[in-house]
């Protein structure tokens, strides 16, 4: 019996977002974004009554930084939900230690796939999800010879070997590969930058993250490929990001996830509104901040529907809940751990922002285990 | 056949079949949702059964202290066409040791079992037992061809006794009779051989140069 820990304030949830780590700039809006869901459980009268109660601990920039912050909530705030992390590097580094003290962490972030864990419900997306689409798109409209660049470690490099295999199953051709360290040189870009230009690919496809997105996409601009009209595409470039390059350096670039800030839906404006109200006008809205307010809403619809507050009881009840997320109804796969979540493809208009170009008629079932792919075409709406 | 080994691919994983040998329980209920959610086949049988069945590509089996007579019975029952076996294995003391290594088992796996390091392990057991499957086959082909040589040989041999022939005399004739009956040249050998069963005797083992049996082989 692994109790939620309420106290006389509430129940104690945990928020493990780095404001100095690579990924700083997403991370803060998946910060704010569960924090916006949280207040929205309290308003709306909580758990049956008890509120959550958001406890923050400053988490620096390393995985044993988040590792040590999680510490912190479970041991000294006993905090037994925990929403976040976003780097791979540094879900791992907290697995083990909240798989020991039998708590929940909730993974609002894309990511590799091939993870399952019983006390890790994951809310980004898996690389069905975003990498069948993405890769579609391309093909489609751009042409077979990609060149990939990516930051060197494990998300890369897995996303490109899903997206090698897509591309050379139908055809296509990756030119080159190339890995870059985080916080790459700017010589060490400009050698890449210098193999691209000699590749003249079809497309670039960057799982190049964080704060190292600005300076590839400044870079990428300054090539005669740019010009020519090949585009960058990436899963991991967000609105945050785009906000920060500028107009004119993201216009024509490509995305995929399944959601984007431009959705105009009911839900999704009442979202962005949500969010810029409650943090300024200036409060970027990604698809990891809209994966990190609905499962807040998610664990806050399983509590409600608990008859104990237990872990176990909450997992149990997360299977039987959907939410009206703002990219769609959203639900969790009880076999998997992930969600039923809906793809989507955006081009960077002139303006720097993501305007959806194709979306998936429904919910998609996450395929974290992807073992083998297929590009056949699952009907994409075109919009 | 061919010494060049095939890229193992995960795709390769999708429908492999698994047999689970461990107590029904939490444990085995965590084992095998894993193995569905990793797209195999999995099946649970308890208690350890005599023989495995003809049906499974791998075997996860534990080698816990109450079922090692068990396991110990199936040991005898195992050939090398046999699939590979993960033992799982809650000590690591010597006697525990002694029955993983019995049973030629191609991973441990640590119990409790975690999700977390049996994709792995599944792959790589089915990958090193491909790979002595294929290693298993190419010594059996070249066993083969070490034997048909010797008979070729001790054919000649023969064919110089009884006809007085030099011995590329003896070979063309061995060819020719081949080509006319529409035969190997290790068949007519075999043939030969056991026409005269006491001159190959005496011909093998005084010049066997070529092999260390004159006996016709098996084919």
């Amino acid at each position: 019996m692994h109790l939620l820990n309420p106290t006389c304030d509430g129940i104690p949830v945990g928020l493990l977002f780095s404001d100095c780590s690579p990924t700083a700039a997403v991370e803060a809006t998946q910060a704010a974004a569960s924090e916006l869901a949280i207040s929205e459980v309290n308003e709306a009268g909580g758990i049956n009554g008890v509120p959550l109660v958001l406890c923050r601990v400053p988490v620096g920039g390393r995985p044993a930084d988040y590792l040590r912050a999680a510490e912190t909530l479970c041991d000294v705030h006993h905090v037994r939900t925990v929403f976040g992390t976003h780097m791979s590097d540094s879900r791992k580094a907290v697995l083990p230690m909240i798989e020991g003290r039998q708590a929940l962490l909730f993974y609002p972030t894309l990511y590799e796939g091939f993870e399952y864990s019983k006390n890790c419900i994951y809310t980004g997306a898996a690389p069905n999800q975003n990498c069948l689409p993405i890769a579609r798109y391309l093909l489609k409209n751009h042409g077979p010879r990609g060149f990939f660049i990516g930051n060197n470690y494990i998300y890369a490099h897995e996303s490109n070997r899903i997206m090698r295999d897509l591309f050379e199953q139908a055809g296509g051709e990756i030119a080159a590969e190339a890995y870059l360290p985080i916080n790459a040189p700017d010589d060490a870009l400009a050698a890449v930058m210098a193999r691209l230009e000699q590749a003249q690919p079809d497309f670039v496809y960057s799982t190049v993250v964080g704060n190292d997105t600005i300076r590839l996409y400044r870079a990428f601009a300054r090539t005669r490929l740019r010009t020519r009209g090949v585009p960058i595409a990436s899963l991991a470039t967000n609105e945050s990001d785009l906000a920060r390059m500028g107009a004119d350096i993201a216009e024509g670039s490509i995305a995929a996830a399944p959601y984007f800030a431009s959705l105009d839906t009911v839900a999704s404006r009442r979202f962005v509104a949500g969010m810029q109200a409650r943090f300024g006008p200036d409060m970027a809205v990604t698809s990891g901040a809209e994966a990190a307010y609905f499962q807040v809403h998610l664990f806050a619809a399983a509590a409600r529907a608990s008859d104990t507050l237990t872990i176990d009881a909450v997992r149990d009840r997360l299977w039987d809940v959907a939410y009206d997320a703002p990219e769609g109804r959203v639900r969790l796969d009880a076999g998997t751990h992930h969600s039923y979540l809906w793809p989507r493809v955006a081009r960077a208009d002139t303006r720097g922002v993501f305007q959806i170009v194709e979306a998936a008629p429904e919910a998609v079932r996450p395929e974290p285990y992807m073992v083998e792919h297929c590009l056949e075409d699952r009907t994409t709406e075109h919009v | 056949m061919s010494s060049a080994r095939r890229k193992p691919r995960i795709s390769d994983l999708k429908g492999t079949r698994v047999l689970v040998l461990l107590p029904p329980g939490e444990e085995a209920e965590g084992l095998v949702s894993h193995l569905i959610r990793i797209h195999c086949l999995p099946r649970l049988e308890w208690p350890v059964p005599q023989r495995l069945p003809d049906d499974v590509d791998v075997v996860f089996m534990t080698v816990q202290t109450d079922a090692r007579d068990a396991v110990r019975g199936l040991i005898a029952t195992l050939t090398d066409l046999s699939p590979p076996i993960i033992a799982l294995t809650g000590y690591e003391d010597p006697s525990t040791l002694q029955l993983v290594l019995e049973l030629g088992a191609s991973a441990v796996i640590e119990r409790p079992v975690k999700p977390f390091g049996l994709l792995t392990n599944l792959m790589i057991s089915r990958d090193v037992w491909r790979r002595r499957q294929s290693d298993a086959r190419r010594l059996a082909e070249a066993d083969r061809q070490g034997l048909a040589l010797t008979a070729v040989h001790v054919a000649k041999m023969i064919l110089c006794r009884l006809h007085q022939m030099e011995m590329g005399e003896a070979h063309r004739h061995l060819q020719k009779t081949a080509m006319d009956n529409r035969k190997s040249i290790e068949d007519v050998a075999q043939d030969i051989i056991a026409q005269c069963p006491a001159l190959a005797l005496a011909a093998g083992p005084a010049d066997g140069d070529v092999g260390p049996s004159p006996m016709p082989p098996k084919t």
